[in-house]
């Protein structure tokens, strides 16, 4: 009963997409199985790529707090592993976000995929 | 005041009141009062986000910390540059495709609860006004130095100007405002980089062998530890940056400013590619003012470093330079914020006023009246609250904010988007927890207690500057533990389903800028 209540109250919302797709059960796979796709390779690449900055971004404070005489070697003139590591970091960041916006692309051309399977699945 | 200086920033006072005058037009409805219609394309809202970014602290700021400690100041460069892939990883796209003008009506698509709704907004509130204070009486500050103003006139100067911006210009004066700041910002940066660089003969080694040797820190100016020894002290700066900056409210309201989510990744986008060559080029004039300006005249100036460009500017360029480049970092001041009152002022009257008191039914004339009078409101009220706040510590302000920031909205934002098992109760906890912490370490820490001149005549009980290191934690914890102690509501599971499908596919969103779409 209450279970009823609630998807009249979804539905209210315009939120029921997910719902109504139950009563088509042979397209309703189909834009469930892209979605589900697309969320996990969506969380994949994520991950990977927040991983990657938070590891290099907190590993230069604790590698300065732990070998200091490492990252005050001089390895270019007078410039130091520390402002190297640094200003790395500052080329990977923009490296990361030029990655992730071709990656985009993919999960656009995706996304718009589960959005054409939902039309079609409302239409009948 | 000699006649440049009152050139310059008479030309900024025209142009940006022209930049207002021509938006006036343009804020008859709440969507162009809050998000300028959606008209922004991703480069104009990307440059626009990067002008929020680089303000009096970071461009005077940094430089200024770079060249009194070296390597300590870079490392805000680094927090505030990496935040960036924060909010174009995790934040913008899905938040943009969830809300409409604000972080509440963000949340609000998974929660209905209004008790959220308010104390969302009267947190945005409170970093909004907090931030606003240190931007203020820095600026006053500033331009009591720069054009020999009294303190008290020159915010109020300040604030009746952020005020008009706002009030007439609505989103779309803001964003232009910001635009064109930013690249008179980017030009006079790298006209002043490329000067000292052409003063260390082109080369960048030359450079750090010649600023190892002009301050009193001799071989450590290029090490770490000079302004801030303790690891822990360091490793909590690094959070606070990090995730306080990518939850400021007046960057989070410029997410909302376009018409779909791949024009929101795209100003990210943008943003990134400017910070980050700007922020590289802070490390130019910091050094070249600790190797030209000289570490006395650097520090006996005051202001924690923050006349460094000016002094560098004055020393590179003469009379003229320096001129343009006060009147730079007063566009600077005047842009940010008034980028902070109109999303205050969004808070309070579209989530507070809109929709807790009028409970959805106010018409669009009324909503923009009220979003114009809640912005004189703002303004007046930290227009009074900066004129008496001149000896106040404004490091404990921007320390405060940044702790509010990660602490109480970090997880609110995070928890909502990617964890389905989030209740209500969750978030209530979570934000109320990551308030207390924060605002009770900063009362508690060196910068409000301190023996001799802090507020509270005291030893610190708390050891850090920047609560980050604790308070970002409990802030978590809070949310997780009230998500766990409390039942989901009913239909929670399928209402995530339908955000989830919101978030990434963009299924779902409002209409309304649909519509908008097609008209622009």
């Amino acid at each position: 009963m209450s279970d009823m209540k609630n998807r009249d109250m979804m539905e209210e919302k315009g939120m029921g997409k997910w719902s109504r797709m139950n009563h088509s059960p042979t397209d309703a796979r189909e834009s469930r199985r892209l979605f589900a796709l697309l969320l996990k390779r969506k969380r994949r690449y994520l991950s990977i790529m927040s991983l990657t900055f938070l590891t290099v971004y907190f590993l230069l404070p604790v590698l300065i707090a732990v070998v200091p005489d490492l990252m005050n070697t001089a390895v270019y003139g007078r410039m130091t592993v520390a402002w190297v590591w640094a200003v790395a970091q500052c080329l990977l960041t923009l490296l990361l976000a030029t990655l992730y916006i071709w990656k985009a692309r993919h999960f656009d051309r995706l996304a718009q995929e589960v959005a054409k399977a939902l039309e079609s699945e409302e239409k009948p | 005041m000699n006649l440049p200086s009152l050139i310059f920033f008479l030309a900024v006072i025209i142009g940006t009141l022209a930049i207002t005058y021509s938006a006036a037009k343009r804020t008859g409805s709440p969507t162009e009062f809050y998000a300028a219609g959606y008209r922004l394309n991703g480069v104009q809202n990307g440059i626009a986000i990067a002008g929020d970014y680089m303000s009096a602290a970071s461009f005077l700021g940094i430089a200024g910390t770079i060249a009194l400690y070296g390597y300590d100041g870079f490392i805000y460069a680094i927090g505030f540059l990496v935040s960036y892939l924060i909010i174009l990883f995790l934040i913008a796209e899905p938040l943009h495709n969830l809300g409409r003008y604000t972080l509440a009506d963000a949340v609000a698509a998974r929660f209905d609860s209004k008790f959220l709704r308010g104390m969302i907004a009267c947190n945005t509130l409170l970093i909004c006004i907090l931030y606003m204070l240190a931007q203020l009486v820095g600026a006053g500050a500033l331009i009591h130095h720069l054009l020999h103003i009294e303190y008290r006139t020159a915010v109020k100067i300040v604030g009746l100007l952020m005020t008009t911006y706002v009030v007439f210009g609505g989103m779309l004066a803001t964003s232009w405002v910001q635009i064109v700041k930013s690249i008179l910002l980017l030009a006079s940066t790298f006209v002043l980089s490329l000067i000292v660089l052409s003063r260390f003969d082109w080369s960048v080694a030359e450079m750090f062998e010649q600023v190892s040797r002009a301050t009193p820190f001799r071989d450590a100016y290029l090490y770490p530890g000079n302004q801030l020894s303790d690891p822990c002290e360091v490793l909590s700066l690094h959070l606070a940056l990090l995730l306080g900056s990518s939850c400021l409210p007046h960057i989070l309201s410029r997410l909302f400013t376009v018409r779909d989510a791949q024009t929101t990744r795209r100003s990210v986008y943008t943003a990134i590619w400017i910070i980050g060559p700007f922020y590289l080029m802070t490390i130019f004039l910091g050094f070249g003012a600790s190797a030209f300006v000289g570490f006395e005249r650097l520090r006996d100036a005051g202001f924690g470093g923050n006349l460094t460009v000016t002094l560098l500017a004055d020393v590179l360029g003469g009379e003229f330079l320096t001129a343009y480049i006060s009147a730079v970092a007063f566009a600077t001041i005047l842009a940010v914020v008034t980028g902070l009152v109109l999303s205050a002022s969004s808070a309070f009257a579209h989530d507070v006023y809109s929709h807790l008191i009028r409970k959805g039914m106010a018409s669009e004339r009324e909503q923009v009246l009220v979003a114009k009078c809640s912005s004189v409101g703002i303004g007046l009220i930290s227009m009074w609250l900066a004129m008496d706040a001149e000896k106040m510590n404004v490091a404990m302000l921007v320390s405060l904010t940044f702790a509010v920031a990660a602490s109480a909205h970090l997880p609110l934002i995070l928890s909502t988007l990617y964890w389905r098992r989030f209740t209500v109760q969750g978030a209530i906890a979570g934000m109320a927890s990551g308030l207390l912490a924060s605002v009770l370490l900063v009362c508690l820490g060196p910068t409000v207690m301190n023996p001799e001149h802090g507020l509270i005549p005291h030893n610190p009980i708390f050891r850090l500057t920047n609560p980050g290191l604790v308070s970002i934690p409990i802030g978590f914890l809070g949310a997780i533990i009230g998500t766990l102690c409390s039942r989901p509501a009913p239909g929670a599971d399928e209402r995530y389903d339908c955000v989830l499908l919101k978030i990434h596919a963009g299924e779902g969103r409002e209409p309304m800028k649909e519509k908008m779409a097609h008209k622009g």
